[in-house]
């Protein structure tokens, strides 16, 4: 347990900050992808499958390969020739440090982060959709709205304009 | 020593702060996007482990929920570098310059 | 699960769901039926569709009375939310009035869908007291929001506009998101009053903290409040006008009164002290500091623009500051009713005066731009809109007996007696009203030019439609009837919120 969590928390920590680093988009992309599969395995241990496999379904599956089609859209995959960062770079890293610094200050100083392992619940899909149709039916029926908006959006914004004027 | 609530904080926090590191310096639009996922990632882990050491299921519901935002938000946010690369052939924040103070 | 009754929810949410069945008819509607029509009836037909089902929510909102706290705070129906959802339609309705002359998209049916989702979204923000359907509901918004703003595809700055508006907002979501969840965590709850019980005497632990400042900047970003703002006068300038004002004025209300209610009520307990010399953490000295940066920054700024929606957007900012005043008159449990009445009528009489300005600018582009060159011997050109200009934007000024001059007093006063006989926040309140003063400085540079300069050799005298003319001097009218009586807003709104218990 103990060696798997330092594993894979390190995994998604280096693949994440290698993506910041890398110039390549393709490998960014690819980078944060298995950044998002080390994340679900941790979600497995802490007991929540069904987020975990979620989380590989969308992220990976759907938001991945979505960026990779918007990379090969906009055709700007080197990145040659131009900085990789802005030139006031240690203002970036200033900013990062600072965040990380407290926030990792506050929670090891915290009185409310040292807690005992409560017994493993038994949380199946089940009361899970349960309590989807029930007591979060309202945020259920607003992510319907939400998707609905998201899907006119995008078609909107991403077609093309047919510049004469007329409807295409 | 066992894996405990401020293990999991700690890696969420760092992984927040990765992001939010890689929106603020980084150029192309598309690496941004892939930073302010990875923040949302950073939250959902939160969440995640709060949800088991709190021993209710409200934290995973909200990171289903989190999750279906963030597929929608993809699609909207893409489809606008999109709609700027049309009009500009470019995916860099400095060239967002047409307004100024 | 206990006995859940669709049928009680269907009722609870009857005014939502019309604009929902709206936002679909609209759709169908321009796609379907009005197909090959020329584009001015297109605009016409589905302005009509959504203006009556706006006007049918309104109706439903005033006329079934409904209380309902459903699942933990995961629906709130009372008398207050249902008042300020009127708030928020009649905004819809007066945002639709202008934009029916709009040239800017052909695609009318998918733009009155998503103002109407925006609307919706806006609506499930006010009625809900849950992190989880907060963030959800304000993301809808948001989302829709962004697409309005690059809604104008013929334009660079508008798809420019809608990509600064995204990045600036999915950081602030981030934000937002991670606070909550700290929240949820530290408390282990996501009702919002549930949360304040289950903080209560814990003190102010440094993850609370964090947690706190998370989310104060999370929607510090959706009320652009300094130094979160920058987003605002991209956002402002980029968008169509229309859309433009919707941001400035609804999703400001609902904004407003959902940060309000996140604090008062989640946050109640740790409001710390934000009193001259006796500071002690937590948000009350926060919120303080927002708003002075808000009220400076956005006063000073907006002397120095050319343009008039850059102009109203850093006079937006500054109104923020201001409104925080009445955040900050809440932070006393037993004042909270006055500081909730006063920020209501505030945002209510901010936001039908900012859509008039936004009309009145959405007019003069249409000789050229929105600089202020362009409003040069505006009264001689169209004096009735002049007119309306200058009711507008001497109430954005404060001044008597305007609603805006009622607005601030009301919001300064509660913020002057949340902490009775010490004043704590007096130093805030004489900062307020200075920068007030310094305000009246570029909304007379504007009216100066609409009044006083000559117009140019090649000035046109511009096109106004008979529903802009009417919309107008409808929201003039109101500016100036709810300042000269204005009891007949903060009655209902004082009723609604003992009716609540707020």
């Amino acid at each position: 347990m103990h060696t798997g969590f330092l594993l894979l928390a390190l995994l998604t920590l280096a693949s994440a900050g290698a993506a910041m680093c890398l110039r390549n988009l393709v490998h960014c992309a690819l980078c944060v992808a298995i950044s998002f599969v080390s994340l679900a395995a941790l979600f497995l241990t802490l007991d929540a499958e069904f987020v975990g496999f979620a989380q590989i379904l969308v992220y990976v599956g759907a938001v991945a390969i979505l960026i990779v089609i918007a990379i090969l859209l906009t055709r700007d995959i080197s990145g040659h020739g131009q900085s990789l960062v802005f030139k006031p770079w240690t203002l970036g890293v200033g900013v990062g440090a600072l965040v990380a610094g407290s926030l990792v200050s506050a929670v090891t100083s915290s009185a409310f982060t040292h807690r005992e392992l409560p017994p493993a619940p038994a949380a199946t899909v089940r009361q899970l959709g349960e309590s989807l149709m029930t007591t979060y039916v309202v945020p259920l029926e607003i992510i319907g709205l939400l998707l609905t908006a998201a899907l006119l959006g995008a078609v909107l914004l991403a077609r093309r304009e047919n510049e004469g004027g007329g409807r295409s | 020593m066992n894996v405990g609530l401020e293990h999991y904080l700690v890696v969420s926090a760092l992984l927040f702060a990765l992001g939010l590191l890689g929106v603020i310096v980084r150029r192309n639009l598309l690496v941004i996007y892939m930073s302010l996922e990875l923040m949302l990632n950073a939250a959902n882990l939160a969440l995640v482990a709060f949800s088991r050491f709190n021993h209710n299921l409200d934290g995973q519901v909200m990171v289903f929920f989190i999750i279906t935002v963030a597929a929608a938000e993809v699609a909207v946010g893409l489809a606008l570098i999109v709609a700027l690369y049309r009009k500009r052939e470019t995916a860099h924040v400095e060239d967002l310059t047409t307004m100024k103070f | 699960m206990n006995a859940f009754s669709y049928l009680d929810l269907l009722n609870l949410l009857g005014p939502e769901t019309i604009l929902v069945l709206t936002s679909l008819a609209a759709l169908f509607v321009d796609l379907g039926a009005l197909r090959d029509q020329p584009l001015p009836r297109r605009w016409l037909a589905g302005g009509g569709v959504t203006a009556l089902g706006g006007l049918l929510a309104i109706l439903w909102l005033t006329n079934v009375t409904a209380q309902a706290n459903l699942a933990h705070g995961i629906l709130v129906v009372d008398p207050l939310t249902q008042l300020v959802k009127v708030v928020l339609v009649a905004m819809l309705l007066f945002t639709v009035a202008l934009s029916l002359r709009a040239e800017f998209t052909e695609h009318v049916g998918e733009y009155f869908c998503l103002l109407l989702l925006a609307t919706v979204g806006m609506m499930f923000l006010v009625s809900s007291e849950d992190v989880l359907t907060i963030f959800v509901a304000l993301e809808l918004t948001s989302l829709s929001l962004y697409i309005l703003t690059a809604f104008n595809k013929r334009s660079l700055v508008s798809a420019e506009a809608g990509l600064k508006y995204f990045l600036f907002g999915g950081v602030a979501a981030a934000f937002t998101l991670f606070g909550l969840s700290l929240i949820y965590g530290l408390a282990g709850s996501t009702n919002l009053r549930e949360i304040a019980t289950n903080l209560a005497g814990k003190g102010t632990d440094p993850l609370l903290m964090v947690a706190l400042i998370m989310v104060v900047m999370g929607f510090g970003f959706k009320i652009a409040a300094v130094p979160f703002h920058l987003w605002a006068p991209d956002a402002y300038q980029g968008a169509p006008t229309p859309a433009a004002a919707l941001i400035a004025s609804g999703s400001k209300v609902a904004s407003f009164f959902v940060f309000a209610k996140v604090m008062a009520l989640g946050f109640a307990g740790i409001e710390g002290n934000g009193a001259w010399r006796q500071f002690a953490p937590g948000w009350v000295p926060v919120l303080a500091t927002l708003a002075v940066a808000s009220m400076l920054l956005g006063n000073l700024a907006a002397i120095a623009q050319s343009s008039v929606k850059r102009l109203l957007a850093y006079s937006a900012i500054a109104h923020a500051g201001y409104m925080l005043l009445g955040l900050l008159a809440m932070s006393n449990p037993h004042r909270r009713a006055d500081g909730m009445a006063a920020l209501v009528y505030y945002i209510t009489t901010y936001g039908l005066t900012t859509i008039g300005a936004f009309g009145v600018v959405q007019i003069v582009e249409r000789t050229g731009g929105d600089s202020l060159e362009n409003f040069a011997g505006f009264s001689r050109r169209a004096p009735l809109v002049a007119v309306c200009l200058m009711v507008f934007m001497l109430s954005l000024a404060g001044i008597p007996p305007l609603a805006g001059f009622f607005g601030k007093f009301y919001l300064f006063t509660a913020a002057a007696g949340a902490e009775p006989g010490n004043l704590g926040l007096l130093w805030l309140v004489i900062f307020a009203i200075a920068m007030s003063a310094v305000s009246l400085y570029y909304y007379l540079q504007v009216l100066k030019r609409a009044f006083v300069a000559a117009p140019a050799e090649a000035a046109i005298a511009p096109v106004v439609s008979f529903m802009e003319r009417l919309t107008l001097a409808l929201l003039a009218l109101a500016v100036v009837v709810l300042g000269a009586l204005p009891a007949w807003l903060l009655g209902p709104i004082a009723d609604a919120i003992k009716a609540a218990g707020f």
